[in-house]
């Protein structure tokens, strides 16, 4: 089943993503990239000798922009990773863990940022400027984004999960059980727009779906027990998910869940889905490839 | 009719022997006097009202006061000059008052139906009806009506719905459309503030973060001499309730946080003298530690409490307090809440990022809310509602301007009403609008009839059927046309259909976005048949003695 297997020296992987046949890895070093689907690595966002400045706690890209979310602000880049530029999101520097392009990027350029401590902040320039949008939002800990509509977007933070009816201009909380959250990871259902099901990985509470936009909540019966849900993906195959040192897949809707692999004493951070095969980060530092 | 701004008794000195009216004076001075105030009122209702001038009594050159709200028109007439009308017109002012008081709106419909359903009853009992056994039927089939409005309510969700309520108060589209977005973004609780601006237009602005009106007491760290204002980040916050007269009483508080390497300290106090002071600001070493005092927002023992409570819950601060028996000397770490950054002027201070528990923010805000769905108190409402969208981590400003500073000073309280308007309806939904909502719960009405076979009961009945039109009638009538014809004209229309006054159109209600928000139908609904089936009852009138006015002219 696997394909390639490399280790990025020891360091965390937190975030994947992929621009212009290239595969880039947000790392506690800083930003990384592979042009060769994974076997070799390189340093991304600055001159050699910067590793480690700079760590990259989350990613995504659309066609040749990409976005890098740091402690402090985000890079960007908008010509597949050949050139970076910052931009610094408030005083004092927030740490940047999660981003969410507009499902209508490629027209309206808007993208969200969600930080550790100082809520979520908003581009509608691509990445260029950001201001705090966090009206609403009174949870200010945002560890997941997921953006099903240009108006509608959800933030997974601390003590659970806040949607925005406005592109994120602000924010209402939904009944999401606190006594489940904190919420680490988000992501909608494909058929989201038809079947109103999104879900959430917690910390400690396993897997949480719901079929109508958010409204109920309810515990998915996974095949293996287990606590953190770092990281899911949408894949031809079905919803991928990281189940402490397991890996998921998901089928019909999340109705029938066969295991993929076992890690023993690691745990998988990050995900990403590329045709027929899955990217996965692991806390090692290995970033593993998987033919589905 | 006399006419004047204040208290109604203002200015009046009692004088002669006691007068009693019985029946049938008693009902026609009442009538007479519900006629004259509800004719003042009548005018206002609907998108096409009109306006009521009314001369100040104490400005004879001044321009006369220009009004299109029945709740302010009702304050400005105080008396009449028969008192046995006066204590029809009174009885109505204060019902009118009450429905202006609770909900700022649907004042006019309250008075028509009131008026309606009064003289409608006043006819029956005059015929021999049972005036006690009416009042009874009207208050029985009050709850049949609520029941038919309620089943009609619906929420609202979206930017166009909120513009459409807004609309259907200010009747100015720009408004109503800013006014779409502003909710839109704050929500049911958000903090809005509405200023008069010296553009001709609209404009809007968003703060994040929160802020209180309380200010610095000391004003030495301020870093922006431009401005005076200081700013901290990833400060520590302190939070007492002491007068703090002697600087020894701060030592331990300044000694706990240099131990704990704090970068800084917001100390908040009821007060601090200048020897306490003094000691805060010799703290200071730049580049090592700041720190400053801030009095405790609101002087109102109940605001400041739920002031330290707020502040405590959004920045994770342990507060001491000295109702609780506490000293300064107790303080540990533990007590230092935190924020991400604090800013603070001689008047205002604002948190971003405060470092509570987000949970207990979270639940605080819900018992809070909870509190305000049981609060019955407009005051106590205010306050938990200011509270309530302080809590929530923003607020936005409506900057209202126009040509002239009567326009602007009308479109702001345009503004304002329009503004309570859509927070009523995010709250309890909307209805059909043009007194729709009023209309289609007559078909109910039309069963009990059938079923009904006391006479009593059959009046009450038809005194409401009747009753229940009188709004949308009037809406007709006040924009320019005849109510019988627009009302046989709708009667072929199809359902879910409005004659839209401003177009002269029938249609589509849902398309047309004719609203009402159902807070102001129910309850003007409500008010106007309890009140006037109570109205129905009385017999007797008692002048206890003569009113004469001294000190104003006459």
């Amino acid at each position: 089943m696997d394909v390639a297997q490399t280790t990025l020296e020891s360091m965390t992987t937190f975030a994947l993503a992929a621009s212009d046949g290239q595969l880039f890895a947000g790392r506690a070093g800083g930003l990384y990239r592979s042009p060769d689907g994974g076997a070799s690595w390189e340093y991304a966002s600055g001159q050699p000798g910067e590793e480690g400045m700079i760590a990259t706690t989350s990613l995504v890209a659309c066609g040749r922009d990409i976005f890098a979310g740091i402690n402090g602000g985000v890079l960007r880049s908008s010509d597949g990773g050949g050139t970076w530029f910052t931009a610094a999101l408030s005083n004092p520097p927030p740490l940047v863990v999660a981003l969410a392009l507009s499902p209508a990027y490629e027209e309206d350029g808007a993208l969200l940022a969600g930080s550790a401590e100082d809520g979520i902040f908003a581009s509608t320039d691509r990445g260029v400027t950001w201001r705090g949008w966090n009206f609403g939002l009174i949870d200010l800990n945002v560890n997941a984004l997921a953006w099903a509509t240009p108006s509608l977007a959800f933030a997974g933070t601390e003590s659970g999960i806040f949607h925005s009816r406005n592109g994120g201009r602000a924010w209402r909380p939904l009944p999401f059980p606190m006594d489940l959250a904190p919420v680490i990871s988000l992501q909608l259902s494909p058929d989201f727009g038809t079947d109103g099901t999104l879900f959430a990985g917690t910390e400690k509470h396993g897997l949480q779906v719901s079929h109508d936009g958010g409204e109920t909540w309810g515990a998915v019966a996974l095949p293996v027990a287990g606590e953190a849900v770092n990281a899911m993906a949408n894949t031809a195959q079905g919803l991928a998910l990281t189940l402490d040192e397991v890996l998921l897949l998901g089928r019909d809707g999340g109705a029938t869940w066969e295991t993929l692999r076992r890690f023993p004493d690691q745990t998988g951070l990050a995900l990403l889905a590329q045709g027929d095969q899955l990217v996965l980060a692991l806390s090692g530092g290995e970033v593993v490839t998987l033919a589905l | 009719m006399r006419i004047m701004q204040g208290k109604k008794g203002e200015g009046i000195k009692g004088k002669g022997v006691p007068r009693v009216i019985f029946q049938p004076e008693t009902s026609h001075a009442l009538r007479d006097g519900i006629s004259l105030l509800a004719g003042a009122i009548r005018p206002t209702l609907g998108p096409s009202s009109g306006t009521v001038a009314i001369n100040y009594i104490t400005k004879e050159k001044g321009r006369p006061e220009l009004l299109d709200s029945g709740g302010v028109i009702a304050r400005r007439i105080i008396e009449l000059e028969d008192a046995s009308e006066d204590m029809g017109a009174m009885l109505l002012r204060a019902m009118v008052c009450r429905q202006h008081d609770e909900i700022g709106d649907g004042t006019a419909t309250a008075t028509v139906l009131f008026e309606a359903i009064y003289k409608a009853g006043l006819r029956y009992v005059a015929a021999g009806g049972n005036g006690q056994r009416l009042r009874h039927h009207l208050e029985q089939l009050l709850p049949l009506v609520l029941g038919e409005l309620d089943r009609q309510t619906y929420a609202i969700d979206s930017i166009e719905d909120y513009a459409r309520i807004a609309e259907s108060l200010s009747h100015d589209p720009p408004m109503a459309e800013m006014m779409g977005e502003i909710f839109d973004v704050i929500g049911e609780y958000g903090q809005l503030d509405i200023r008069k601006d010296n553009t001709r237009g609209l404009r809007r602005d968003y703060v994040e973060g929160i802020y209180f009106n309380s200010g610095l007491l000391s004003r030495v760290l301020v870093n922006d001499q431009v401005v005076k204002r200081i700013e901290l980040l990833d400060t520590s916050i302190f939070i007492c309730d002491f007068t703090i007269d002697d600087p020894r009483e701060l030592f331990p508080v300044i000694e706990c946080a240099v131990d704990a390497k704090l970068k800084s300290l917001v100390i908040f106090a009821r007060n601090m003298n200048e020897a306490a002071l003094s000691l805060v600001h010799a703290a200071n070493r730049p580049d090592r530690f700041q720190a400053l005092a801030l009095k405790i927002p609101d002087p109102n023992p109940d605001m400041r409490n739920a002031a330290i409570e707020d502040l405590s819950v959004l920045t994770g601060a342990t507060p001491l307090l000295k109702v609780m028996g506490h000293t300064l000397e107790s303080i540990t770490p533990a007590h230092f809440g935190r924020t991400r950054r604090f800013w603070a002027t001689a008047h205002q201070f604002g948190l971003h990022g405060p470092r509570g528990n987000p949970r207990q923010w979270r639940q605080h805000l819900l018992r809070l809310e909870e509190q305000f769905r049981v609060e019955k108190d407009k005051e106590q409402r205010d306050q938990l509602e200011a509270r309530i969208g302080k809590l929530l981590g923003g607020s936005a400003t409506l900057f209202v301007g126009g040509s002239t500073e009567p326009e602007i000073e009308v479109r702001k309280n345009l503004a304002e009403r329009a503004a309570t308007s859509v927070r009523m309806a995010l709250r309890e939904g909307v209805l059909p609008g043009c007194g729709l909502a009023l209309m289609n719960a007559r078909p109910a009405l039309e069963e009990r009839l059938a079923a009904a076979t006391e006479a009593d009961e059959r009046a009450a009945i038809g005194i409401l059927l009747d009753a229940l039109a009188t709004p949308t009638r009037t809406i007709y009538e006040n924009a320019g046309y005849d109510a019988s014809d627009v009302m046989a004209k709708m009667s072929f229309a199809p359902p879910g259909s409005v004659f839209d006054v401003l177009s002269g159109e029938v249609v589509d209600l849902q398309d047309a976005g004719i609203l009402d928000c159902a807070t102001v139908v129910k309850r003007s609904t409500r008010n106007a048949i309890a009140t006037a089936a109570l109205a129905l009852t009385i017999d007797v009138l008692v002048h206890l003695r003569e009113p004469e006015m001294i000190g104003v002219p006459t």
